[in-house]
Parts: structure tokens; sequence; C-alpha cells
């Protein structure tokens, strides 16, 4: 596609003259030469003026000065229209060049807004973007918190139901729901929500699903004697199994005064009866309280409850932590 | 067409030691003939240049052998020193004022029965030291102007026979342009050359295939004629007078370059009598002065010439580029 200024260079490159060396030799040494001439003519003295006359050599200098001179004034002639040609086309260059620069400098200009609108769409975008993933965010814990709470009411309702647990004493079946809850749902959330506020829910399940227990005080050494004598005998092994914590570093236990009590207790009953001592919750408890630290002889089943749910919870958790 | 590119060097005796400096610098800036032409001093200039190649070399040898040439004082005289002077003005003034010379040294006696003024073996020995013939004709190509001289039998070159050259040369006997490779034998190679520097009563005229042959200066002192009828298409002609009277314009389809002395280049301004004693001057510091001008000539000339020359390419260059250019920016399609 040809345009106006691509159609007038065309027309200027057809007009530039060309000089040749020759006349621009001819320019410059005709200059030399003439100044040799002049000057020979200057400094000629009498007589040799008087024998170039005669002669008719100062003539023929005279002629070849004009000639030198009118073939010099030709050559310049010629290189002023080759350097006007020339200034011409520099012109034309001047001028394409400078709407060519005038539409880049647009282009530029409009990519320049284009570029700022669409920043502005772009931070429009970016906070919808954050609105939308903190939301999902949000749907995703709420999700996450409700499969938590089905998954609890499910462990919860199969031991309510007696399909889970029998045969052991109260306190016992509440430390192992407990743990079941805090190893295959509760665990996990608190770790990836660092939420607390299903401990209670979990807490108000367990104290409606343990309707058999008197809401009023008891001792806990009654409680976690009678854990050892209501669990049906071939469970009370399985129980001082899974519930023993002598193996467990004193770091850890330091945090779970009640399950080192019911673990301890169940331990000592289980020993042959000249080992055993004559009473095993109170040696446990008092135990307790001289290697662990506080720990009330009163409780009743929320407190208890309480008590199984945050030690569970924080050994758990702090046990994962710990790889 | 390639340039063909040829060197031109005047005659003008011990003067020629200025071609010497010259071309120096034109060897220095790696300028090159392809052919050379010289008349008398200039004729022997270029042999030395054209055989003794590379141009560089040949241009340091030729320096060199000037050098020796103001040492070794080989052109010695016959005769007294006026004979010297009288066959130089004879020859200088050729071909406008040699009648009225010649009328006036035959009358005052100077001239009888004279062959030549000069011994001419010192110089035709130097010649065979300075030029091999093998090498020369083996060389750039080398044409010399001699002017060919009335063969009558019997009768001996004097000054009548001088005079009736003379007429010739204003009736318009031309030079004749021989090309030095083409002698058909090492004799005959020197004779040319030496024929082209034969002046007239001071050097003996050569004789080449039956022709009797004189100084070429005696009517074609610059001839880049020879030149320009080979297909020359550039010329550097190196001339040895002040005020020279040559016209370049006589030769349209060459591009020529003169250099020629800015300084006063004959020892005293006295017409005829300058030029003789310059002319003859071999002396060591002459030729040395000589030759520092023709260097510095040589430069002073060549230089503004090349710049402008560059400066002019530079700007076509320029130019061409600013069109494509242009033309490029101008096709390309919008970028919006």
């Amino acid at each position: 596609m040809q345009n106006f200024a691509t159609q007038s260079l065309q027309d200027l490159q057809q007009q530039v003259p060309i000089i040749s060396d020759k006349a621009l030799v001819d320019l410059v040494n005709g200059i030399q030469v003439n100044q040799d001439l002049i000057r020979f003519r200057q400094n000629r003295g009498f007589i040799g003026r008087l024998f170039d006359g005669i002669t008719g050599s100062d003539r023929d200098r005279q002629i070849l000065t004009d000639s030198n001179f009118n073939v010099g004034m030709q050559a310049l002639h010629q290189w002023v229209l080759a350097l006007s040609d020339n200034l011409r086309i520099s012109n034309v260059a001047l001028e394409i060049t400078q709407t060519k620069l005038l539409e880049a400098r647009n282009a530029i200009r409009n990519h320049r807004q284009e570029l700022d609108l669409l920043n502005q769409i772009t931070d429009r975008l970016q906070i919808q973007l954050n609105n939308h993933e903190h939301r999902i965010h949000n749907l995703e814990q709420r999700v996450y918190r409700i499969e938590t709470i089905q998954q609890i009411g499910e462990i919860i309702a199969a031991w309510q139901s007696g399909r889970t647990y029998q045969g052991f004493h109260w306190s016992v079946q509440i430390a192992f729901v407990i743990r079941e809850i805090v190893d295959f749902a509760l665990a996990d959330y608190e770790r990836t929500t660092n939420d607390r506020q299903l401990r209670p829910k979990i807490i108000d399940q367990l104290i409606s699903a343990s309707r058999q227990i008197p809401d009023h005080a008891f001792s806990l050494v009654t409680l976690l004697n009678l854990a050892h004598q209501d669990t049906i005998e071939e469970n009370r092994e399985l129980a001082q199994a899974l519930l023993e914590v002598r193996s467990l570093p004193p770091s850890r236990l330091l945090e779970m005064p009640y399950l080192f009590t019911l673990g301890t207790t169940l331990e000592f009953a289980g020993l042959p009866e000249e080992a055993r001592p004559q009473d095993p919750a109170k040696t446990a408890f008092e135990l307790c309280r001289r290697d662990l630290g506080v720990i009330y002889p009163a409780t009743d089943k929320k407190e208890f409850i309480e008590h199984i749910i945050k030690e569970t919870a924080s050994d758990r958790l702090s046990f994962r932590n710990s790889f | 067409m390639n340039p063909k590119i040829g060197l031109v060097l005047a005659g003008g005796g011990a003067k020629g030691a200025y071609q010497a400096g010259a071309i120096k610098y034109l060897a220095e800036i790696d300028f090159v003939p392809h052919i050379i032409a010289g008349s008398s001093i200039g004729a022997l200039n270029g042999a030395v240049l054209a055989a003794n190649l590379p141009f560089r070399q040949a241009a340091d040898r030729l320096d060199l052998l000037w050098t020796d040439l103001g040492a070794a004082n080989i052109i010695q005289p016959d005769r007294g020193e006026i004979a010297q002077l009288a066959s130089y003005i004879i020859q200088t003034s050729l071909p406008t004022f040699g009648a009225w010379a010649t009328k006036l040294l035959e009358s005052i006696g100077i001239f009888s029965n004279t062959k030549s003024v000069f011994d001419p073996e010192p110089i035709e020995t130097f010649l065979r030291r300075a030029v091999d013939a093998q090498q020369l004709r083996d060389g750039i190509e080398l044409w010399v102007a001699v002017f060919p001289s009335l063969n009558i039998p019997r009768f001996r070159y004097d000054p009548a026979m001088l005079v009736i050259d003379m007429i010739r040369a204003k009736m318009g006997q031309d030079a004749h342009w021989l090309h030095v490779q083409n002698a058909n034998s090492d004799r005959q190679l020197y004779d040319i050359l030496l024929a082209s520097a034969a002046i007239p009563l001071a050097f003996p005229q050569r004789e080449i295939n039956g022709n009797i042959y004189v100084d070429g200066g005696f009517a074609d002192n610059v001839p880049l004629g020879a030149l320009a009828a080979q297909g020359c298409t550039h010329a550097i002609v190196i001339h040895l007078e002040n005020g020279a009277v040559w016209n370049r314009h006589k030769f349209p389809n060459q591009t020529v370059i003169e250099i020629r002395p800015q300084d006063p280049i004959n020892k005293s301004e006295l017409p005829l009598y300058g030029d003789a004693i310059t002319f003859l001057d071999f002396s060591r510091d002459r030729i040395e002065l000589l030759k520092q001008r023709g260097y510095a000539d040589a430069k002073a000339c060549l230089e503004p010439i090349l710049k402008t020359l560059t400066i002019e390419r530079d700007r076509k260059t320029s130019l061409n580029l600013l069109q494509v250019r242009t033309q490029q920016i101008a096709d390309d399609s919008p970028v919006y």
C-alpha cells in the first residue's frame, strides 16, 4: 500500500543528481592548480613577465585559470544541486519519520489507556477474587465443620446405641469415645482450622448420652475404682492396655493428670492381689498429686468429660505437631 | 567499468627528485598505479617504479636512488658551464622560444659541431644498475614520450638540426609514445628510456627501429595522452615546474589530480637561466630539499581531495541508507 509520503519519496529518488568523483576532483584540485598559477604570476619578476608576454604563456595561464574556475563552478553547482536534493529527501524522510513517530506515540498512548483500564479491571477482579476465595474458604470451613460434627455425631451415636465400647465402665467408655472422636475427627479439624468451639458441643452431646451418671458431684477415687470393678472381666486387660500411661514420657504426662490417674488405677487394679494396692484409685490419685500437680478429689460427669477431652485433644495435637 | 589508474611523471632533470618525495607519500597512502607514463627524467623515475614491485618498495628504492645520485655526482659535463646552460636553454624554451634562443646562441658561436655536452656513459651505467630489464618487462606497464628527430644520413645532430626539430614541433609534430615493455631487446629497452631523456645537444639522440629520438619533453612533457589512449580512467600527474601551462581539460574522460610544486622549484626566477641551473643541480642538499618538498606538496594536494571524496561517499551511503530505512518505515503497516 502506498501513501502520499511514499510516493513523494520515490519521486525524489528519481531526481537525485549524481556528482561524479571527477567533478569533485576537478573542483578541489582545480583550486590547487589555480593557486599555483596565480602564485606564479604574482611572484613573476619583470624579466619573467616580459618573457611570458613574448611567449604567450601568461595568456595561456590566464586562460587555464579561467577554465579551471569555470569547471570548478560547474562542479560546485552540481554539488549544490546534489546537496539540495539530499536535503529535500532528508526533509521527506524526516516528515515520514515524524508521521510514523506520531502514529507510534498515539498507539502507545492508546495502549497506555487500555492498560490503565485493564489494571482497573484487574484490581476489581482481584478484589472479587479475594472475596470469593474468602467466601469459599469460609464455606469449606463450614463444610469441614459440618462433616466433623457429623463424624463426631456418628461416633457418639454408635456409642450411645450400644454398638461400641460395651462391657466397659462409663469412665473407660468416655475415655475411648473421646479418643475415637479426637483421633478420627477433632484433632485434624482443630489443627487445620484452629477452631476449639466444637469441644463444648461434644461435651454437651456426651453429657446428654450419659444419663445413667448422676449430675451431682462424686468422688473421683470412687469413680476410678468403679472403672475397674464395673468393667467386665474379659475387657479389663484390654482397657488397661489401651489406657496405659507408664510408657509415655513425663512431659506428656504432665498435661494429662486425669488420664494418668485413670490408666494408673487400671494398671494397679490389674496387679496380682499380693502386689495390688488396697485402694488402687486412691493410690493413683495420690501418685498423680505428688508427681503431676493439681487434681481434685471431687468431680462431676461434666467436669470429668471436659478434662478427658482437653487432655486427649491436647496430647494428640502436641504429639502430631511434634513430627 | 573497473578504474585504470595511471601515474604521469613530467620531465625536469634534477628536479625529478621532487617526484621521488611525492611518490613516497603516494605509496604511504597505498596508491598503486596500473600504468605509468613519463617524459625525460620522469621516464627514468617511472622505470625504477615499474621494475621494483611492490609499489611501496619501488617508492623506497626510488628515494634511495636519488640519495645515491646526489652522492655519486655522476652528471659531469664535457664542456664548460656556458655550453650546459645553452643546451638546456634551447630544450626548455621549446617550441615557443627556441628559434629565437638558437639564433642568439648561434650568433655568439656557442654551438659548433657539438654532439653532446655530457658524457652519457655514467648515466647509462647508473640506469642499468637501477633498473633490471627483466623486472621492468614483468613490472607495471610503462610508456615514455620521445620526440622523433629528423634522420638524415651522414648528418650529425647539430644546432641547425635542433632548429629544424623545433620548427617541426611548432608545426604540430607530435611526440611518440613508446611502450617500454614492447622493446625487442634489453639494449633497445634502455635506449627507449635514454631516448626520452636525450636532451638535444646535452645527451646523444637514440636510434630505435630506424627512428632517431630525442627528449620527449620537446613536444609532450606531460604524456597523459599515452595513458588515455590505453583506457586510463584516473591519473595523478606530478609536475616539475611552477605555473606549468598544462590543460587538464583536454582529457575530459580522465579524472586527473595534478601535484604541482607550491614553493619556487627553480633556484633563480630568471627565465631560462633559472630553469637551466636547477635542471642540472644534482647536489645532495638540493635533492634532499626537493624530495621533502615533493612529499609535503603531495600530502597537501591529496589530503583535501581524499577528504572531500570520503565525505561525499559517506554522504551518498548515508543518503541511500536513509532512503531504504525511510522506505521501510513508510511501507510498514500501522502498529495500531
